[in-house]
Parts: C-alpha cells; structure tokens; sequence
C-alpha cells in the first residue's frame, strides 16, 4: 500500500510512449528516432521503479532479543544505519494517520533511546501496535533478566 | 543554407543529445549495480541474486540502446 505511489507512477510513465504522437515537437522526429526515444524512456522507468523497490525492500529494523537496528537507504549511495540496544530503549510510540493509515493497519513507530542517537523512526510499518507490543515485552524481559 | 541542410543538422544534434543521455544513463546503471552490491552486504536476502542479475541486465540494455542508436540514427 505505501508503494503504489511509485508503482502506479512507474505504470502510468510507461505509457506516456502511446501519446507522444500528440506532442508535435516528438512526433516531427524521424521514426528510428522514436524507437529509440522509446527505448531510453523504457530503461528510465525500468531504473526509476528498480530504485525504489530497492530503497523499499533494503530500507528495515531489525529487532532482536539483544538491540535494534535500523538501516535506512536513501538515493542512491546514502544508507544510514543505527543500532541501540535493547536496554537503552526508554519510550515506544506510535501514530496511525489517515484513512489508508487505519484502512490498511501500518503507521510509524518511534522508539526513544537513552543512547546518543535519542529516537529511531520506523516509517509505515504494518501493524504498529504488534511492533510496539513485542519491543515492549523485549525490554521487560531484559529488565529482567539483568535484574537476576 | 536550405530546409534539408537546417533540417539534418537539428537531427544531427538530437542524435548526440540522444547518444550523450544514454550514456550518462549507462553510468548510472553500473552506480546502480554498485548500489545493489552494497545494500546486499549490508543485508543478505535470498532474492540477492537476482536483484544483481536485474542490475546487470540493466547495464546491458542500456548498453544496447547506446550500440542501436549509435548505428540507427
């Protein structure tokens, strides 16, 4: 749901070869021209929608028993990783907004550490108040396990 | 100079114009590649292989394109 923006632009730009006929600039060029003005706008829109299913599918957080790591990817070679520890997290929120927000049951989960990085964002993420409730039983347990 | 002269060399410059985007988009398809072999080591997926083959296949079709416009236009 959060990516049909970029899946339906992607749909929708990949048809934009069917109108060019229209634009009298386009449509005055030779016809091998076209074709490979044709092939160019294809690889763009193949490119454009590899790229964001990549920043989507690599951008996570990674829970574990032990810390959280957050690994966002931005552009093209920007990546941004935090790691925190499980004992350092003091606050878990999280908002759901708008209709697809609550029709569609993913919101953002902030996490507040006592560590140096202070908050980790986790954006759209499906069920939110699953994530809320697990990061909230990791923390107990490990509170608890130190306390023995 | 006539319509016919005027005419080609617009179509002339539209060529290298073409050729020029092409092979910027050649370059980033290998940051592309680049991008991929990155994100994979940060994190392992099953679909990592893939994901590279898709890449690669990438740098040649844009690679192609550049060979089909070279000769074509």
């Amino acid at each position: 749901m959060t990516n049909l923006w970029w899946l339906f632009g992607g749909t929708l730009l990949a048809f934009v070869p069917v109108i060019w006929p229209f634009f009298p600039i386009v449509s005055a060029l030779p016809e091998r021209f076209l074709f490979v003005l044709t092939l160019l706008w294809c690889a763009f829109v193949l490119a454009f929608v590899f790229e964001e299913f990549l920043t989507w599918f690599f951008s996570v957080t990674i829970v574990t028993s032990e810390r959280i790591i957050d690994i966002d990817f931005f552009g093209l070679l920007s990546k941004h990783v935090t790691v925190a520890s499980i004992t350092k997290v003091q606050d878990i929120t999280y908002s759901q907004q708008g209709v697809f927000g609550a029709m569609f049951n993913f919101g953002d989960v902030i996490v507040q550490t006592a560590s140096e990085i202070q908050t980790i964002e986790c954006a759209k993420v499906p069920h939110p108040n699953r994530v809320v409730k697990i990061l909230s039983e990791l923390t107990s347990q490990k509170e608890q396990g130190d306390r023995e | 100079m006539n319509e016919a002269a005027i005419t080609q060399s617009v179509l002339v410059i539209v060529k290298l114009f073409l050729l020029a985007l092409i092979a910027l988009f050649i370059v980033f398809s290998f940051i592309v590649i680049r991008q991929v072999q990155l994100m994979t080591r940060v994190l392992t997926v099953p679909i990592s292989p893939t994901l590279k083959t898709v890449a690669f296949g990438l740098v040649l079709y844009s690679v192609g394109i550049f060979i089909v416009a070279f000769i074509a236009l």
